[in-house]
């Protein structure tokens, strides 16, 4: 059957009334899959035994005319950084390339106890870092709009997977803006949720006070029913947040009298012209709607990028000694640990993961660390403090996802602080801890453009609504 | 700035064996981005508290009782050698 267009709601409304069965369904996207690996490499590893047994279950539970959830049956993709137990999970790194995750993480237990059927595992920029999904130790994953661009990253693959129907939704991560970026350059739904909602146990650490499981999906419906299945207070990660957790409830209310704010420093000179004006005119858009916008100021946002590549590869210099050769993973033939341990990572890792390890331990060494790393910690309490300010006066933020539309394959991959610059309208969010969602809202020169949206910590519900609203008033 | 002599430091600290031309490629990536650092210096930032953790959550602990929660075999498994269900290392103390 032809997998083009579906979404959450229409398979689940298929495999109710009996359109299709949850087999064809799953053959169906595995040999699409097939088909368009070896063009766009969205794909590490493809789950052909293990998703085609799942499907078999949910057409078990159907023909038993048993109540579905709402995630019954419909495949979706995982980031190749989030554990699915017995499955190869490789973070797209060479120093997990032959890695069998040993565990599930919780966002994949509730998955699987709605019934979801997880395709396979996506490629992604090696261990989280990178903004365009080309430092996977597996190959570039390419832009299905143009494959001679970048798709961005560093959830890459899932998001590519979406927008190339190779899946109904997927599941990312967001350090810095690797769900929100890549949803931009590719015109998919992308939502990093609030720091805490969603349980990182399973997820492998980057850097631990930034990282957010994240969700992509074509439309905020969709995108909502996901996030309420994985989020949630989670005993194995003792920063998840016991919050409500219902978005479906509001997400047709309008937003008459919202009011939305503009900081003008994410305006800025340099960025292209042709998205800044689309990002204006889907502001318009929302105006027709009955939004209300008006200026704010988030004066200490233009630190953000800094402080971020100070405080990120401070965590990721800790989360990474864990990669040693002696528990999982690659590991050299030495004659001594401490050659082992040298060969291992050296030959383990690419170079955006060893720049950015020595770049945090350059920010925590003796010497050093008050006048980068604390210095850093101090500017995010800033930071924080100007959201706060403006989440008085309005309602949510909303600023371009990206300064550009999707750059070509090579063109910034030599030079790494141009390619951190691709990231310097996302890493805020992050960096407050805030939810953020990327909306797409056109093309320029036939490249897909996004639209952020910020809003108060645990105010998702409000992203999707203004999604939701914005896409009923495209079609 | 990074000198020679501060990225072997750094990579000895890492646990990172860079070749040569490595490392002169990292000094000046490493460099460009410490330059990009210096607009923070402009703030002043004496009375600002700093920012450990973004929710502000404490002590979220949960009963300390004992639970077999993981698949030892699993876990055994991903190791590069094991003996005995121990996991084996190169000698860590020196002779």
């Amino acid at each position: 059957m032809n997998v083009k267009n579906l979404t959450i709601e229409l398979i689940a409304d298929g495999l109710r009334n009996k359109e299709f069965s949850c087999q064809e369904l799953t053959e169906s996207y595995l040999r699409w899959i097939e088909q368009r690996n070896k063009d766009i490499n969205a794909f590490i590893t493809v789950n052909n035994e293990q998703a085609l047994s799942q499907a078999k279950k949910i057409d078990k539970l159907i023909s038993s005319g048993k109540k579905l959830k709402p995630l019954a049956g419909v495949p979706c993709a995982v980031k190749d950084n989030i554990l699915i137990k017995d499955v190869k999970c490789t973070a797209g790194s060479k120093i997990l390339s032959d890695y069998t995750a040993s565990y599930n993480a919780t966002v994949i237990n509730r998955l699987q106890d709605s019934g979801a059927i997880f395709l396979g595992k996506t490629n992604m920029d090696e261990f989280a870092m990178g903004s365009s999904g080309e430092s996977s130790y597996f190959g570039p994953t390419k832009n299905p709009h143009d494959e001679d661009r970048v798709p961005g990253g560093s959830s890459s693959g899932s998001i590519v997977a979406i927008a190339d129907d190779q899946c109904a939704f997927a599941l990312g991560s967001d350090t810095g803006g690797s769900i929100r970026q890549p949803a931009s350059f590719c015109g998919v739904l992308g939502l990093k949720p609030t720091y805490g909602r969603v349980s990182r146990h399973g997820l492998m650490a980057m850097a631990s006070s930034f990282d957010q499981i994240s969700v992509g999906a074509k439309t905020a419906k969709d995108c909502a029913l996901v996030l309420e299945t994985i989020s949630g207070k989670d005993e194995f990660d003792s920063t998840s947040a016991n919050e409500d957790n219902n978005f479906t409830k509001n997400i047709e209310d309008n937003i008459k009298g919202l009011k939305i704010g503009l900081p003008k420093e994410f305006f800025v000179k340099g960025m292209d012209e042709k998205v800044q004006t689309s990002v204006l005119q889907a502001i318009n858009l929302l105006r027709d709607m009955g939004a209300q916008v008006e200026p704010v100021s988030l004066p200490h946002t233009k630190y953000a990028l800094s402080i971020y590549y100070i405080l990120m590869p401070a965590e990721v210099s800790s989360n990474f000694a864990r990669y040693d050769g002696v528990k999982y993973g690659f590991s050299a033939s030495a004659n001594t640990l401490q050659e082992m341990y040298l060969k291992t990572r050296s030959l383990g890792f690419g170079d955006e993961v060893k720049r950015r390890i020595m770049l945090g331990t350059f920010v925590l060494s003796a010497g050093y660390q008050d006048q980068y790393y604390k210095q850093a910690q101090k500017v995010r309490t800033l930071i924080k403090q100007d959201f706060d300010k403006a989440f008085e006066k309005v309602d949510c933020i909303v600023t371009p996802t990206t300064p550009s539309t999707a750059f070509k394959l090579g063109e910034k991959f030599s030079d790494p602080l141009t390619m951190y610059l691709a990231d310097i309208f996302t890493v805020s969010a992050n960096v407050a801890g805030l939810p953020a969602i990327s909306i797409p809202v056109g093309k320029v020169n036939n490249l897909p453009v996004g639209m952020q949206l910020m809003a108060k910590h645990f105010d998702e519900s409000l992203l999707l609504q203004v999604a939701h609203n914005f896409e009923q008033a495209q079609d | 700035m990074l000198d020679k002599k501060t990225i072997e430091h750094l990579a000895k600290l890492s646990n990172l064996d860079l070749a040569e031309k490595q490392q002169k490629k990292f000094t000046e990536q490493l460099n460009s981005i410490l330059v990009y650092f210096r607009q923070i210096q402009e703030l002043d930032l004496k009375k600002v508290k700093t920012t450990d953790h973004i929710t502000g959550l404490q002590n979220n602990v949960r009963a300390d009782e004992v639970r077999q929660l993981a698949d030892q075999d699993a876990i055994l498994n991903a190791a590069p050698e094991i003996e005995k269900k121990q996991i084996k290392v190169k000698p860590v103390l020196k002779k």
